[in-house]
């Protein structure tokens, strides 16, 4: 008779494999160490995983993950409302907002288009960029996807569909690695990148 | 350039190996199937970070092992290099230089130059277009790095591009979002015709020069690039007439690429056409022809690689002096002379090149005699 890893273990593991960049391996480890800790960091950090999936939530404005809606950056009125930089991700904002270089709106897409993965316009947020838009205090619109094709893409969508209506659209791309992340670009690249971007 | 050491571990049938290697000419002698070509292969993994006999990493690794690894330490002009490339079962690829990670393949190729001649280059003048556009593209990128990343960004567009389309079938209104990816497309693809262009502008010549020399002036030797199918245009064009005219033909193509979910047009569908006399060589060559005018390649390559990175590349020859005849033979020893070193593989053990300095035995993955 052979003997596995206890049903509740098991579990544990699989669950830690559905993870992105989490391997069988991996799993194993983070769980066994989750075994050996503390009671009270291990519930922690349950805790912490429920509390962040409960009061996180797109903001109804720009979409970013936010506890208050609208999010403390839409609030803020020191921020330029002329200006929107529209990212991909809320990691991608996040990633911008380090550089402190930018001082107006984002909105942010939760995605790029993908045929490949059945991605079009209208599964990203840009039905409400639109309404926004239609505001009228916008003057530039910033794209900031990621510099691959997905990004291109959606960058070049954006800007065909928003240079009819008369709204300034730039590109962010300058000094960016092609086929890179944005979110793995360090702080002084990107703050460049801001400088150098160029209309579209 | 020289490529002066080798060390493999768990490399197809090497368990582990150690050589120094002669700057001139290296004999590797030994039965079929003893591990001659894996040497070569090993070399060649070196310059382009990747197999020239298998799209598999994962075959490479010995059978009985978790992963294998091949170092080596090349001389160039502008310094010395240590290259490393780790391969793990997993799937982890580690290259690194001078000890230093280099996470972009682009990155790690380039550093050491190769040329690499075996029996099945016949089939680039023989085979299909995809076969061409693979040797072409494969001796660009080692002189070019950067253009890797044009190559798979073009792919993905393509890609990308092939789902819209099989999607878009019979949805007019949707049909705006295809802009969005020609404009990519034929950005990118552009840029890739135009940098082909240029390098077989300057192959064409060299391979021609060549040809003549093994033909002793008999035969005219003429590369044409095929694409867009509008070559008189194609030959003065500059980035953006080449763009105008990609972006005509890909509109015309619309409904047919609609009807079938492929693009149909652009550097994935190229090809270059060899002229002997002005007749196709594909079609109409004799045996001997296309033997020659893979030689008259090959060698045209070596001093392209030779303007381009003002060194020699390294030459590694699979299996071919058996199958040249004489007078080919001579020519290729000739070019090779004192100033290219080179790696001869080859089942006949009494082979000896005049200048040869260093002629290796191998038996199942060892080295049983070495000679200098
Ligand atoms: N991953 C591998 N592990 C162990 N042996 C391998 C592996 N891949 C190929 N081989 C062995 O290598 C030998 C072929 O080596 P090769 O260099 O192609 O031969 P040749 O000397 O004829 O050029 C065969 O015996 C084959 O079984
Ligand atoms: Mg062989
Ligand atoms: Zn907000």
């Amino acid at each position: 008779m052979v003997y596995y890893y206890p049903q509740s273990l098991t579990n544990l593991i699989e669950e830690l494999t559905k993870l992105p960049g989490i391997g069988p391996k991996t799993a194993q480890r983070l769980a066994f160490h989750l075994l050996n800790t503390t009671e009270k960091d291990a519930v922690g950090l349950a805790r912490a995983i429920m509390t962040a999936r409960q009061k996180t939530r797109h903001c109804s404005v720009c979409a970013n993950l936010t506890e208050d809606d609208p999010c403390p950056i839409c609030r803020d009125a020191n921020r330029d409302p002329g200006l929107l930089c529209v990212v991909e991700q809320p990691r991608d904002l996040f990633a911008m907002e380090k550089t402190r270089e930018f001082k107006g709106k984002y909105h942010v897409l939760h995605g790029a288009i993908s045929p490949m993965d059945g991605v079009g316009p209208e599964q990203l947020t840009v039905n409400t960029l639109l309404s926004r838009l239609q505001e009228g205090r916008v003057k530039e619109v910033i794209v900031a996807t990621n510099p691959n094709v997905e990004g291109e893409a959606t960058a070049l969508y954006l800007s065909r569909l928003l240079k009819p209506k008369g709204i300034k659209v730039t590109r962010i791309a300058h000094g960016l690695p092609v086929g890179g992340d944005l979110e793995y670009v360090d702080e002084i690249t990107l703050a460049k990148a801001y400088e150098g971007r160029r209309e579209i | 350039m020289l490529f002066s050491s080798l060390v493999l571990r768990n490399f197809r049938n090497y368990t582990s190996l150690q050589i120094e290697w002669s700057p001139g000419v290296n004999l590797i002698c030994g039965l079929n199937a003893q591990g001659k070509s894996n040497l070569l292969e090993a070399v060649s993994y070196l310059s382009t970070g990747s197999s020239f006999r298998s799209g598999k990493d994962e075959e490479l690794i010995r059978w009985d092992q978790q992963f294998f690894y091949i170092q080596g330490t090349v001389l160039r002009q502008i310094g010395d290099y240590n290259l490393s490339v780790g391969y793990t079962r997993e799937g982890r690829k580690v290259a690194k230089v001078n000890g230093n990670q280099r996470k972009k393949l682009s990155e790690f190729i380039g550093i050491l130059n190769t040329v690499i001649f075996s029996p099945e280059d016949l089939d680039i003048v023989k085979t299909s277009p995809a076969r061409r556009r693979k040797y072409l593209d494969g001796e660009m990128v080692q002189l070019f790095p950067s253009y890797l990343h044009l190559l798979w960004q073009y792919q993905k567009i393509v890609f990308q591009r092939n789902n819209l389309l099989k999607e878009l079938n019979g949805k007019k209104n949707k049909e705006s979002l295809l802009g969005v990816w020609n404009e990519q497309l034929v950005d990118t693809g552009s840029r890739i015709i135009k940098k082909r262009m240029e390098v077989l502008k300057k192959l064409g010549p060299l391979a021609r020069l060549m040809h003549r020399k093994i033909t002793g002036g008999l035969e005219e030797l003429e590369i044409v690039y095929e694409g867009l199918e509008r070559d008189e245009v194609l030959k003065a064009a500059d980035l953006n007439s080449l763009k105008e005219i990609f972006l005509e033909r890909i509109e015309k193509a619309r409904e047919e690429e609609l009807k079938r979910g492929v693009t149909l047009i652009g550097p994935h569908r190229d090809d270059f056409r060899l002229m002997i006399n002005n007749n196709d060589v594909k079609k109409f060559g004799s045996q001997g022809q296309q033997r020659t005018t893979a030689l008259s390649l090959k060698l045209a390559e070596l001093e392209l690689m030779k303007a381009e990175t003002s060194e020699y590349p390294v030459l590694l020859l699979d299996d071919v002096m058996s199958e040249l005849d004489e007078s080919r033979r001579e020519h290729l020893l000739q070019v090779i002379g004192h100033k290219v070193q080179t790696f001869i593989t080859t089942t006949d053990a009494d082979y000896n090149y005049s200048g040869n300095q260093l002629k290796l035995k191998i038996s199942q993955g060892r080295i049983i005699n070495a000679s200098r």
